[in-house]
């Protein structure tokens, strides 16, 4: 409750303890900053800071633990799902997470997801999709559309030097032991012909966030995969860095629930 | 820190940390009756802070956290309902 010239207000939605008060260093619209809000959210919710411990990736997100009220590792460049694999052995009880780009768990990463995903080890993987290495300067990523400009692909992304991008959560789903295999398009999404976006994707995303964390509370292995933008290093203004990953990343990432073991998203 | 309070003319209450703020627009454009835009001042880091602004020809806000869930900032630090 909060009162403002004399009238009392009902709080809807207010500040979150399982966030620290540090500005984030995350380039002006990064739905690395979004995703941060949304864990912190759903941490809140289930009442688990206490028992939430982030691995941490090397890449824009590695420095979520400034962010988020929650204890925290470092893992080696790519390897937060053995890490995290190791930790749950030790201590069960705790509630295991990543924050992953792109080049951390699909390209330098890649093996230790693939086992981890075969494993079926009880944990929650977030991955930040943004078609690029961000961190390093807009690099070529495992996941960079074809054409796409990046600084290593100065002429774009050729199919035939370099083969199609991959497709993360169809080979986490392609594996017989996760519990949870979901991608959500997070960005705002511009609505034809008016001059509003569309907030969905973070509405979809808090669900999604929130259903990676019971996953692994009943002893599954959640994956979740936000397609996201890189304005900095696409080179474009925040909102044609939304436009476009509605045009070209929608389309070749497209949403959807791969695998939901728990049958959480029907409940 | 919080700063920058704004109120809605009736039914709810948008508490932005103006500090916070990127002005990176996200919320102006999801929210569903324009009724935030950007300042013309800047904030310590030299970014125009979103401000609430009743555009009137869309409705009021509606406390619909739109706003709230899509910034990346988490500089829309409250939405508040009037009590019933
Ligand atoms: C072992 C090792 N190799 C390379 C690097 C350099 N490096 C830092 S971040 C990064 C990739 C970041 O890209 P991504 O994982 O997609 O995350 P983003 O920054 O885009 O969120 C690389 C290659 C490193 N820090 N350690
Ligand atoms: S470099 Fe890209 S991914 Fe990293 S914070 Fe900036 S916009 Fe986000
Ligand atoms: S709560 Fe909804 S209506 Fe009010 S300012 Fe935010 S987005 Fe607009
Ligand atoms: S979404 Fe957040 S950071 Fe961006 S303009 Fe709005 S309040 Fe500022």
């Amino acid at each position: 409750m909060i009162e403002n010239e004399g009238t009392l207000y009902e709080t809807k939605l207010g500040p979150l303890p399982t966030l620290t008060s540090k500005p984030t260093h995350y380039c002006a619209g990064c739905e690395h900053g979004t995703l941060t809000h949304l864990i912190a959210s759903a941490l809140q919710d289930l009442g688990v800071r206490e028992r939430a411990v982030l691995v941490n990736s090397v890449g824009c997100s590695v420095l979520a633990p400034d962010y988020l009220n929650v204890d925290a590792v470092e893992a080696p460049h790519g390897r937060a799902p053995a890490v995290m694999a190791g930790i749950k052995r030790a201590r069960p009880d705790l509630l295991v997470f990543s924050i992953q780009g792109d080049g951390d768990a699909a390209s330098i990463g890649l093996l230790e997801l693939m086992y981890a995903a075969n494993r079926g080890d009880p944990m929650t993987i977030f991955l930040v999709n943004n078609a690029t290495y961000g961190m390093t300067g807009g690099q070529m990523a495992p996941t960079t559309p074809i054409g796409m400009v990046t600084t290593t692909t100065p002429r774009g992304r050729d199919l035939a030097l370099t083969g199609p991008p991959i497709d993360a959560s169809k080979l986490v789903a392609s594996f017989e032991r996760p519990a949870y295999v979901r991608r959500v398009f997070l960005p705002v999404t511009p609505t034809p012909s008016t001059e509003f976006f569309n907030a969905r994707g973070a509405l979809e995303g808090a669900l999604a966030v929130r259903h990676a964390f019971e996953v692994q509370e009943r002893g599954g292995f959640a994956f979740v995969e936000f397609v996201s933008t890189c304005s900095v290093n696409w080179k474009m203004s925040v909102l044609d860095s939304k436009r476009y990953a509605a045009r070209v990343l929608a389309p070749l990432f497209p949403e959807g629930v791969l695998r939901d073991r728990f049958l959480l998203e029907s409940a | 820190m919080m700063t920058g309070q704004t109120a809605t003319p009736d039914r709810a209450l948008v508490r932005i940390d103006t500090e916070h703020c990127k002005g990176c627009d996200l919320c102006v454009v999801a929210c569903p009756h324009r009724n935030l835009r950007l300042s013309s001042g800047y904030n310590r880091s030299g970014y125009h802070p979103v401000e609430f602004h009743y555009r009137g020809d869309r409705g009021e806000c509606t406390a619909c956290g739109l706003c709230y869930w899509v910034c990346p900032d988490y500089a829309i630090t409250e939405v508040a309902k009037l009590r019933p």
